[in-house]
């Protein structure tokens, strides 16, 4: 299949399997070996590049979803002989060692320095964090980093300005970008599969080693499902839309803080600009940070086919891990969530062994209602991690409500906790420890 | 006096522009890929392997075993214990038994997973205390590996003579480099049949001599190249894909490219050892150590690879920096079915200085004196005699690496759950107890130019750069005067691995030699007085091209077989590390928030290099303290492994002390280890500082320190 997009400001057709991973199309096809693959599971960053200008790892994605975009990699920096600032003060400053993460490392820093202008030491970390480094301890990329900002809140940001290549519309039958394309291809075989970001989807077909190899089709283009909107019926939230989509947008900011604080633990920068809400949900994992938040929410989840559409609370979406109640045919559409959501806290944490890119071993999303004086007048909280779907329990909501909200009550409520959930043992952490956490976990609320 | 001739990496540049060529970033028309067909069990014989599926599949070119080696099918940087191709047994999960060759790297993958092995399983022995029973045999001269012991005057006799005993035990577990680069090679045979091979590796002439024995051909028909390293902290010094890549050249005589995945980079590269570790120290009321008696078990996995060197290495540096009257350290290696584990930054070290600096710590609390007068009290200076009864006479800056953080230390301010420790440490510059030279080679140019010729790897600790700046700061030239010719069998000798903190120290001094004869040259045809290079390259060339050459060879002891009395390395480097952290009583987080690191580095040839080693030893630091741990069979992707991310780093100094050492190039020692060996003990201490309860077994991860709060 052909595919046309732009690679570091000059159009480029390639002919390649559309499932092809872009680092190999990169690599051996194109011959830029200045990717590089570190792990091939979205864990490492070596492999990051900047398309759209945003950070999206190469070693999860598939060759059409290039089709039409602005790629920019490593070797684009440098213009008219002239090396990037960015790399210029990564040579300055000593911020390189054995190299091999530093392509993936300033990619990231490009893309966030295009968009950030005041960029404090702690913004700048949070930049790489899903770029590892194993030589530098990432002390003087910071301090590079650091020193390139410095300089260009001064300058004046230039606009992109880019010729796009000529589309090759409905070329690519496994990128629909409406329903009704979408459903001409569902309908055309049993075994279909889609995606969305590809951040789960890829990593499991990595895992194993197809010997067969899977088709899936790619909804990111899908409009529909991207977009953000208010209605009679409540907030909608497209499946498509990418966590760095509703982390920037302000009717999420303002009224599900819940929900933004869970997206900002999730995964790395490149690894919310790919993901998405509706993945999320759909891989029913029960460490799947979006969770806990829409639980509590109360989201309900709009499901579509060809023929139907039909809405179900998200706890009946969702059966066990992995599991799902989505039939043959059927696509997750959306999330609705209550327009009128009134608590005065909204609360979620998530616990992991490391400060970025961490699977949580337990969370919690909480929202209350306080009175004045105290009490707790309505009380919702989700647990994820500690079983093999998020926990909401009526017996401990109940339990609080009509009580001073204290150390005293959460002690009372923290054996309740103990009762309803029942984790298991995994390679991150064991059951008993994971059940001390989730009870420990309330007392944060009172801060 | 500074050195004067300072160099920005020379590598940096086209590193930044994504131009530097990995070996997995070659490519050559034509060539194969190689996958490799691992052991799914631990230990068993193997009855039957299953090719036909595999043969059939289109594009797969060859199917190679260990019928198919030539030559000796053993290898081992130390002891050759080690098939390349699994006989009729394997050992681990992992070991490798065929390997898949395709035309391209999916066919192979795939391909590679149509093969079947049949076993008959054997029991299998995973607990080095077990293995030392006996019971499972796995290898014909027994299951214990190296068993060494430092014995200095009369342990008895100190603990009688202490006020106070601290007797505690600790445990340490598998790490994995996690170097972000995944071994690759690609080889080739060219026009007159030799063997070339393109590596990621920490040496060039071992592997060439491994080659030659598994294919039985000679040395000179083959030729190592290093690529640009993406890594290395000891995990690319034993053969990785090298073997693979020659065997399967040998018999296709085609190009061919193997690289890991992360996954099989896991599985495959060696671990750093895990410890079982018995500590008991004695002392004076005022503090003064008296008796020191270790005792340590290792768990080399199924192969000996660095085992029996970090067997020794970790007796002899199980005081720590400090002066011991009595000392009585016993190390034993033994053989399980468990991962092999090999050399990892620091040779077993890191794991022994967690245990001798808590066994500080907890002393200095018995005693109720500080943990830095603690330190100062017993601590190595010169004229000080070390465990292995080695007088030192040079360069000993410990000390004064505790002076430079003693600000820092007596400013601190607890509050809450914040804590801070200290750790320690002193490290034997480069291989233990035996010869361990580097050479280097200076030629002229005809462009006027001044090569030096090391085969020192550069493995991103910068020896490319730091060799450079000897050689100019040693002949007074620029950095455009010379150019670099490293780590090439055909065209470098022999400089030794880049391991042991030894390039800077070793090979630097190995150039400098060099260098000043290179010099005397230049004084004599007048180079001094304006004579350009070129000029003189003319009567350089016709007096046939007299080579510069520098070779060093550290003064070393042998260590006695039973006391290991001796002097095992000629110079040690010192380093104090200080850790301020925050635990979360709530879910035993450990937040480590700043860390201040002093070493004795002899003299600072490249301060930017310096510290960008103290800080990534500071990150791996972190790592081992708190997060890292490689589960067989669990934590095999970086999905699972955790490495510390940039927001996991704490804010960060480094000072650089220089108390110079006469053997080394302008005095300079070592720092790539050392950088990493303090910290986690730092961090150790730190968390017992801030809550009270003190762990024994790394890494503290949120679990185990939850379960002491
Ligand atoms: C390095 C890394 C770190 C990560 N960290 C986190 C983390 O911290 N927290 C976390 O929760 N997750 C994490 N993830 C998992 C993943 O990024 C998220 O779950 C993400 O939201 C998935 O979205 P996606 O669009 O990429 O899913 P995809 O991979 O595109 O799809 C996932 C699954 O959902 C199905 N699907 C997707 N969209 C639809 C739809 N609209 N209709 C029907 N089915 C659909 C697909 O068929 C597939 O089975 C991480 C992943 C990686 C690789
Ligand atoms: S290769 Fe590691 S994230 Fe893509
Ligand atoms: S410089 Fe080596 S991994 Fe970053």
């Amino acid at each position: 299949m052909k595919i046309s997009f732009v690679l570091n400001g000059k159009t480029t057709e390639i002919n390649t399997e559309p499932w092809t991973r872009v680092i190999d199309i990169l690599r051996e096809q194109i011959h830029l070996t200045g990717t590089k693959e570190g792990c091939g599971s979205g864990d490492c960053g070596a492999c990051t590049i900047v398309v759209d200008g945003e950070s999206k790892l190469a070693c999860l994605m598939y060759a059409m979803q290039l089709e039409g975009r602005n790629i920019e990699t490593i070797e684009g920096l440098k213009k008219d002989g002239v090396m990037h600032p960015i790399q210029e003060a990564f040579v300055d400053y000593g911020a390189v060692q054995c190299g091999f993460c530093i392509p993936g490392m300033i990619m990231a820093v490009y893309a966030f320095l295009q968009k950030n202008h005041r960029a404090s030491r702690k913004k700048i970390k949070e930049a790489i964090s899903g770029n590892l480094c194993r030589c530098t301890g990432y002390e003087k990329i910071v301090d590079a980093v650091e020193a390139v900002a410095k300089n260009m809140e001064k300058r004046k940001k230039k606009p992109l300005s880019l010729k796009m290549p000529q589309k090759h519309s409905g070329i690519n039958p496994f990128l629909p970008e409406r329903l009704d394309e979408l459903w001409r291809l569902i309908d055309g075989g049993s075994d279909i599969s889609v995606y969305a970001g590809g951040t789960d989807l890829l990593v499991k077909l990595r895992e194993n080693s197809p010997s067969k190899k899977i088709k899936p089709i790619c909804l990111e283009r899908m409009k529909e499902l991207k977009t953000v909107y208010e209605s009679e019926e409540g907030i909608f939230i497209g499946a498509c839309s990418t966590h760095s989509e509703l982390l920037h947008n302000p009717k999420i900011q303002r009224r599900f803080p819940v929900l933004i604080k869970a997206l900002k633990s999730l995964g790395s920068p490149s690894i919310r600009n790919m993901g998405t809400i509706g993945g999320n949900i759909c891989t029913a994992s029960p460490a799947g940070d979006t969770l806990p938040p829409l639980y509590v929410l109360d989201a309900k989840v709009e499901i579509r086919s060809k023929a139907h559409r039909r809405l179900m609370p998200i706890r009946e979406f969702i059966l066990g891990p992995g599991r799902t109640a989505l039939e043959k045919g059927e696509i997750l559409y959306g999330v609705w969530l209550d327009r009128d959501i009134n608590f005065n806290i909204h609360h979620f944490e998530k616990i992991g062994q490391r400060e970025a890119l961490t699977i949580s071993i337990a969370s919690l999303a909480a929202l209350l209602k306080l009175s004045e004086d105290g009490t707790v007048e309505e009380a919702r909280f989700a647990w994820g991690s500690v079983g093999p779907t998020v926990v909401r329990s009526k017996e401990v909501e109940d339990g609080i409500i009509g009580r001073p909200f204290n150390r005293e009550t959460l002690r009372d409520i923290v054996s309740v906790v103990h009762g309803v959930i029942s984790p298991i043992d995994d390679i991150r952490s064991s059951a008993v420890y994971r059940k001390k956490l989730a009870g420990n976990l309330l007392f944060r609320l009172l801060k | 006096m500074p050195i004067k001739r300072y160099m920005d990496r020379i590598d940096a540049i086209e590193k930044v522009l994504g131009q530097a060529k990995y070996a997995g970033d070659i490519h050559i028309e034509g060539m194969l890929y190689g996958v490799i067909v691992r052991s799914s069990i631990p230990h068993g014989w193997i009855k039957n392997i299953d090719f036909d599926k595999a043969l059939t599949y289109k594009g797969v070119i060859k199917i190679l075993t260990q019928k198919d080696i030539p030559g000796e099918n053993v290898y081992g940087i130390i002891k050759k214990d080690q098939p390349l191709l699994a006989k009729e047994r394997v050992r681990y999960i992992g070991e490798p038994v065929a390997i898949v060759l395709g035309e391209d790297e999916s066919i192979a993958r795939r391909a590679s997973h149509l093969i079947r092995i049949e076993y008959e399983k054997m029991d299998v022995v995973s607990d080095p205390l077990q293995s030392m029973n006996g019971g499972v045999k796995l290898h014909d001269d027994g299951n214990l590996l190296s068993h060494r012991k430092v014995i200095k005057g009369d342990i008895d006799r100190g603990f009688r003579e202490s006020d106070v005993i601290v007797e505690r035990t600790y445990r340490t577990t598998w790490l994995d480099h996690a170097y972000i680069e995944p071994e690759a090679g690609l080889g080739y045979m060219d026009e007159k049949g030799r063997l070339i091979i393109t590596s990621s590796t920490q040496n060039v002439h071992y592997k060439r001599n491994e080659i030659s024995r598994l294919l039985a051909i000679p040395e000179e028909r083959i030729r190592i190249i290093q690529a640009t390293t993406g890594g290395g902290f000891g995990g690319k010094l034993d053969m990785t894909v090298e073997g693979y890549v020659a065997l399967s050249v040998y018999h296709t005589k085609r190009p061919v490219l193997i690289r890991f995945t992360r996954e099989e980079s896991f599985l495959s590269n060696t671990k750093r050892h895990p410890l079982l570790i018995h500590y008991k120290t004695g002392a004076k009321k005022d503090g003064t150590i008296q008796a020191v008696k270790v005792d340590v078990t290792g768990d080399t996995g199924a192969y000996a690879s660095y085992g029996s060197t970090v067997c020794l290495r970790v007796a002899v540096h199980a005081t720590g920096p400090y002066e011991v009257p009595n000392v009585y350290a016993e190390s034993r290696m033994l053989y399980t079915n468990n991962p092999v584990s090999g050399a990892m930054r620091g040779f077993g070290v890191p794991q022994i200085a967690f245990a001798h600096e808590s066994q500080m710590d907890i002393m200095a609390k018995e005693l109720n004196i500080d943990p830095l007068e603690i330190r100062i009290k017993n601590a190595l200076k010169r004229g000080s005699k070390t465990a292995t009864s080695q007088e030192l006479g040079t360069s000993v800056g410990f000390i004064e690496t505790l002076k430079a953080i003693e600000p820092f230390w007596k400013g601190r301010k607890k509050s809450g759950t914040r804590g801070f420790g200290l750790g320690s440490m002193f490290y034997g510059m480069g291989n233990t107890g035996i010869s361990n030279p580097s050479s280097a080679r200076i030629t002229l140019t005809e462009e006027g130019k001044i090569a030096l010729h090391t085969g020192a790897c550069d493995i991103g600790q910068g020896s490319d750069t730091v060799l450079l700046q000897i050689l100019c700061e040693t002949l007074d030239v620029d950095g455009k005067d010379v150019l670099l010719v490293r780590a090439d069998t055909d065209l470098t000798g022999d400089a030794g691995s880049t391991s042991a903190s030894r390039q800077t120290y070793i090979s630097g001094k190995a150039v400098q030699l060099a260098a000043l004869n290179l010099r005397a040259y230049l004084e004599k045809e007048g180079f001094y007085r304006g004579r350009g290079i070129s000029e003189i390259y003319r009567s350089y060339r016709d007096r046939g091209f007299p080579p510069f050459e520098g070779y060093f060879d550290p003064p070393t002891e042998a260590l006695d077989m039973d006391t290991a009395k001796g002097k095992p390395y000629a110079t040690y480097a010192y380093a104090t590390h200080m850790a301020e952290v925050e635990v979360d009583r709530i879910t035993g987080y450990v937040k480590v928030l700043r860390v201040y690191a002093a070493h004795d580095v002899g003299k600072a040839i490249n301060i930017k290099n310096i510290k960008g080693q103290v800080y990534g030893g500071i990150a791996m630091g972190i790592g081992f303290a708190l997060m890292e741990e490689f589960i067989p069979g669990k934590t095999e992707s970086l999905d699972n492994y955790y490495i510390p991310t940039s927001m996991d780093m704490p804010a960060m100094e480094a000072f650089i002390v220089e108390d110079e050492e006469p053997t080394g190039p302008f005095g300079a020692k070592g720092v790539g280890e050392p950088a990493l060996i303090p910290q986690a003990a730092a961090i150790a201490n730190a968390i017992t500082d801030a809550v009270g309860v003190r762990p024994y077994e790394l890494p503290c991860d949120l679990e185990r320190l939850k379960k002491l709060l």
